[in-house]
């Protein structure tokens, strides 16, 4: 036969079916004979019972389309990731991105005489804002 | 109709089907929502937690092993989550005291747990268990949560929360002790 305080400590576990058999028998047999063991039985089961009685929530109308959408997100920046992590993809890359880099400074030097021209414009008035604007920069370039 | 098994769904998912992906998150939506918003007792935050469950599903598909059931692998991301949630302290944005609110405030709080058919008494109720839940230490309440609403064994939870089956016990009763001191004017 179990004392009261073993038993009641084994009372959650009496009441969620986990115990083995022989056991359960015994904790049976001492509720039988225990009321106050009884009456924690009873308030424990109560509770269970109010746990029941709470309401359920319910997901809201798109949670799925939000979910799946989430995921074909997450799927489209892997296939670019998988993608841009192939050695001969990022090869291409490192040769375009060369190509443009001297290129772009071979654009600006081929610009530069134009600019210079631009520079030695003297139609403006000396005294006008424009021709101080441009005396001003010839004398940087200077 | 009958079901596939979630293995067979699975599989399907990792090779980027997304119907049975939606699939996945149509039988789960429901418990994981539950559990999370009791867990949280925030409504935002267990919608964000849900999402976040399935989102890891998709992406660890490929890796799955159906080595034990899939709720149990699903619900040990959710506590996992839950767990993390609790850590970045995230979950104190919406957290309300109901025994500091006047009859107003009480009957909004309320209002947020309610089914339309429901009665006034259910819905205070309602917010009352709420309460009592989330005053409960965090692994007792998931241990309870686990155990009373989705109906996992103590084997199954001990593996979830990475304790032994006994510890899981302890947790239990003390969840159920702790709902009894509060709850002992609603039995």
């Amino acid at each position: 036969m179990k004392d009261c305080k073993e038993v009641r400590k084994r009372l959650s576990a009496f009441i969620d079916n986990e115990l083995p058999p022989p056991e359960r028998d015994l904790i049976e047999k001492h509720l039988s004979q225990c009321r106050p063991c009884r009456q924690e039985e009873i308030s424990l089961r109560n509770i269970n019972e109010l746990l029941d009685s709470m309401p359920d929530e319910k997901p809201a109308p798109a949670f799925t389309s939000m979910v799946v959408h989430r995921a074909v997100a997450w799927l489209r920046c892997e296939y670019v990731k998988n993608y841009l992590y192939r050695p001969a993809v990022a090869y291409v890359l490192s040769v375009v991105s060369l190509v443009f880099y001297f290129e772009a400074g071979a654009a600006k030097k081929r610009a530069y005489p134009a600019y210079r021209h631009l520079l030695n414009f003297d139609d403006f008035p000396p005294e006008s804002l424009s021709g101080v604007y441009v005396a001003f920069i010839q004398g940087e370039h200077r | 109709m009958i079901d596939k098994p979630e293995s067979e769904v699975m599989s399907e998912v990792a090779r980027g089907d997304l119907s049975a992906f939606r699939e996945i998150v149509e039988r789960y939506q429901n418990s994981l929502l539950n559990y999370a918003h009791r867990y949280t007792g925030d409504r935002a935050a267990a919608e964000d937690i849900a999402q976040e469950v399935f989102l890891r599903v998709f992406k660890a598909a490929k890796d799955y092993q159906p080595l034990t059931s899939f709720k149990t692998w699903l619900f040990k991301i959710a506590t996992n989550l839950c767990l993390n949630e609790l850590r970045d302290n995230r979950l104190n944005r919406n957290t309300v005291d109901i025994f500091e609110l006047n009859e107003a405030g009480f009957v909004a709080l309320a209002s947020r747990y309610r089914s339309p058919e429901k009665e006034t008494e259910d819905r205070q109720l309602g917010a009352i268990l709420m309460k009592a839940i989330k005053d409960l230490p965090e692994k007792q309440r998931l241990a309870l949560l686990l155990c009373k609403y989705e109906g996992f064994s103590y084997l199954e939870i001990s593996g979830m929360m990475g304790c032994t089956v006994s510890a899981v016990e302890s947790l239990i009763h003390r969840a159920r002790q702790g709902l009894k001191k509060q709850l002992t004017p609603y039995l």
